[in-house]
């Protein structure tokens, strides 16, 4: 960009405010100069050699001018109106759900205040609710998801970008974003069908027999649903995001400090692990927190392999229950009573709560590691 | 420009004439049902054949659970709720104005996945041992409550797996009404509800998918309705009623327990009691239910008038075999159900008598 020609250009703007002021001075709603000088379009201002053909074809043009600069004006009015609109929207929207629920719930939230965030019985018939039992099951998936994801993202990130054939590169980025893009139901399905018999006849039955001996933990009757189902299935769709994220910001690592940890002697594994993996930590955080985000509020695939059993899991092969399946089980229901559905929208806001609060303090935790570079890949869960 | 303002034109007088129309012979009405998706398949049978058999009346059928069915028909946003649960003292109290109208016999059934025990062998079993099963008390199949029922049965020693319906079901409002009627314990600690709090077990979504559970958990035990055993083959236990018979789910022993219900003088003329409470007689299935319309009666008497005689149809005609029994369900007896009938449909449109005959 050349200074000379921006510099042309703003003078050009602010003749043409001057010579836009006449006519709407009278309309009491002159623009605000920034908002001139980001409008395109506006005529080039004529150099001063034509001052010699007389002031007719001067006065001819600066008619033309009043007109069309007229004319941007009220576009542009327009066009800012708009995009208000839009923004108001957007915050009007979210107003409305938060008051919308806020009012829905209150009748649980007068009844059983705080406790109701420790309180694990949930019997409509005797009109007592408490989300433990819900929360519990809801960040056991999270957790084994994450758990199971994170690892296998990051070591398939890190082949990736540095250890992969090129053809390979492209077919596997090309599949993980498909992979995103899979709606949950597909892979619930794929759960039941594949990961459920697998479970059940193979992997719970070695559970017990190895590490069950030492642990109950381990232990349980092999069933095939329950949280490991779950949380395994959540982990696969959480993968991509992790592994795109964390390769993204593996490539942005500088060119310098990798050949100055190679100049310093540092063999390529040397290289990956100590310079590459610790400038990236970051973007894995960011990244973990996206499908946080992502695995808390998975509703199909859970609801189809969970078990659905209100009941807190002492075991990794239990079943559970999560706060979005139950919601999306039992709510036509509860739309029968006002406090079972007041309760049921209090679990709603819950989430809604969990999500916000872990989405800014990632977005902060980033701001801080990164100076905001990354940041805005942490959108809302 | 033209063709618009023309199609508009055309569009306006259409409606004029049909309007006309529809006050003058009440025939372009439009009913919408919906609810429990146990009555659903039925519903959509009923709704093309009378649709076919009375032009002009559109019917829109849709399965959004009991819950709905009873909460919207209630505040006038469809014209029929359908529901599995009768209306409970607490729900007539919050929904003052709906009637309920029974309109097919459905049940519960118990199912079951033992290793080593085929499906020729008739398991027994009684409300309090069942009670204790699905409260995670008994947890293996040679308990000896259950050999005690079975003499001549030989069980594995396995886990019981209790399988129950994840999603709020009239299924499991039928189910745990049983064990609330013949187990104190539940009774006192879990109740009958469309979604209980189940202290063990694991939850599915549908009956379907409760099928699938027991059949492919070994030591699993579940329950379905009548139309899921005869659609998928399954073999259920034969359970104990108030005489002390054992015996099992069938088109029959249901039937036999409608109409011990009816011919039960105690029995509430608003239908608003279990069928499954205090019933006598040898093959009489204890855990049979009706299947309910809710109509509010506050409706406008144009549209009362057409949803009553469609109820009619459905109570009649629409008890053929052809409709109920094929989609997994008992027809009503017609005979006992008259009196208490009349009563609802007048309660419905009062001064409007038309003639209730028998259909079929």
């Amino acid at each position: 960009m050349g200074v000379t020609l921006e510099s042309d250009t703003e003078s050009n703007m602010n003749e043409g405010q001057t010579l836009a002021k006449e006519p709407l001075s009278t309309l009491s709603a002159v623009p605000s100069p920034t908002l001139l000088a980001s409008s395109p379009g506006l005529p080039p201002n004529p150099p001063d050699s034509t001052s010699e053909q007389g002031s007719k074809t001067k006065s001819v043009l600066r008619d033309l001018r009043k007109v069309s600069t007229q004319r941007i004006h009220r576009s542009e009015r327009i066009f800012q109106g708009t995009l208000l609109v839009g923004g108001l929207f957007v915050l009007a929207l979210f107003a409305t759900v938060l008051g919308v629920s806020l009012v829905e719930a209150w009748p649980s939230i007068t009844k059983f205040g705080w406790s109701f965030l420790w309180t694990s019985t949930w019997n409509p018939h005797r009109h007592i609710f408490g989300a433990w039992t819900y929360i519990v099951g809801t960040f056991w998936v999270t957790g084994i998801a994450l758990l199971f994801a994170i690892p296998i993202a990051i070591l398939s990130s890190l082949f990736l970008s540095d250890y992969s054939p090129k053809w390979l590169v492209g077919a596997v980025s090309t599949l993980m974003e498909m992979l995103a893009g899979i709606p949950s139901i597909v892979f619930g399905a794929f759960g039941i069908i594949f990961m459920v018999p697998l479970l059940r006849d193979q992997v719970e039955p070695f559970l017990a027999n190895t590490l069950g001996r030492h642990w109950d933990f381990f232990n349980g009757d092999a069933m095939g649903y329950g949280i490991l189902a779950a949380g395994l299935v959540v982990g696969i769709m959480v993968i991509p995001l992790v592994a795109t994220v964390t390769r993204d910001s593996l490539v942005m690592v500088p060119r310098e400090t990798v050949e100055a940890s190679y100049a310093l002697g540092s063999t390529k594994a040397e290289m990956v692990f100590f310079v590459k993996l610790p400038a990236v930590v970051p973007g894995i955080i960011g990244s973990v927190i996206l499908g946080f985000g992502r695995a808390i509020g998975e509703t199909m695939a859970v609801l189809l392999l969970i078990g659905n059993q209100a009941s807190i899991p002492t075991s990794i092969q239990d079943v559970g229950y999560t706060i979005s399946s139950l919601l999306a089980n039992t709510f036509t229901y509860a739309v029968i009573d006002p406090l079972y559905s007041a309760a049921e929208i209090e679990l709603g806001l819950i989430l809604l709560v969990i999500s916000l609060v872990v989405n800014t303090l990632g977005r902060e935790l980033l701001m801080k590691l990164m100076g905001g570079r990354l940041a805005g890949s942490v959108g809302g869960g | 420009m033209n063709f618009v303002k023309r199609s508009f034109g055309l569009a306006a007088a259409l409606a004029v004439v049909s309007v006309l129309s529809g006050v003058g012979s009440a025939n372009a009405t439009d009913l919408t049902i919906s609810g429990s998706t146990m009555l659903f398949p039925l519903e959509q049978v009923w709704a093309n054949a009378y649709m076919k058999s009375h032009p002009g009346v559109h019917i829109s059928v849709a399965s959004t659970g009991s819950g709905f069915g009873i909460s919207n028909a209630a505040n006038g946003n469809i014209t029929i709720g359908a529901s599995d649960a009768y209306l409970t003292k607490d729900l007539r109290k919050r929904y003052e104005s709906l009637a309920s109208i029974p309109v097919a016999f459905d049940d519960t059934q118990v199912i079951y996945n033992i290793p080593g025990i085929g499906k020729s062998k008739l398991i027994r079993m009684d409300g309090p041992v069942l009670a204790r099963i699905f409260m995670g008390k008994i947890r293996f199949w040679d308990d000896k409550a259950i050999r005690a029922i079975n003499p001549s049965v030989k069980f594995p020693h396995q886990r019981i797996k209790v399988i129950h319906r994840a999603d709020a079901s009239g299924t499991t409002f039928v189910f745990t009404d049983y064990l609330s009627q013949t187990s104190k314990e539940w009774y006192d600690e879990i109740g009958r509800d469309l979604s209980p709090s189940w202290p063990v077990g694991s939850g599915y979504n549908g009956s379907d998918a409760v099928v699938a559970a027991v059949m492919a958990t070994p030591g699993a035990i579940g329950y379905v309705g009548l139309g899921w055993i005869n659609e998928y083959h399954l073999s259920s236990m034969a359970l104990k009623n108030l005489d002390g018979y054992y015996v099992v789910g069938s088109v029959k022993t249901i039937r036999n327990a409608g109409k011990a219900a009816l011919h039960d003088p105690t029995f509430p003329d608003d239908f608003n009691r279990s069928i499954v409470w205090n019933l006598h007689g040898k093959d009489v299935y204890p855990d049979a239910n009706f299947e309910f319309w809710m109509v509010s009666t506050s409706l406008p008497a144009a549209t009362m008038l057409e949803v009553k005689k469609m109820i009619i149809w459905a109570l009649t005609k629409g008890q053929h075999e052809k409709y109920t029994v094929k989609t997994g369900f008992a027809p009503l007896p017609f005979a006992p159900l008259k009196p208490r009938l009349n009563k609802i449909l007048n309660r419905l449109l009062p001064g409007n008598s038309l003639k209730i005959e028998s259909g079929g």
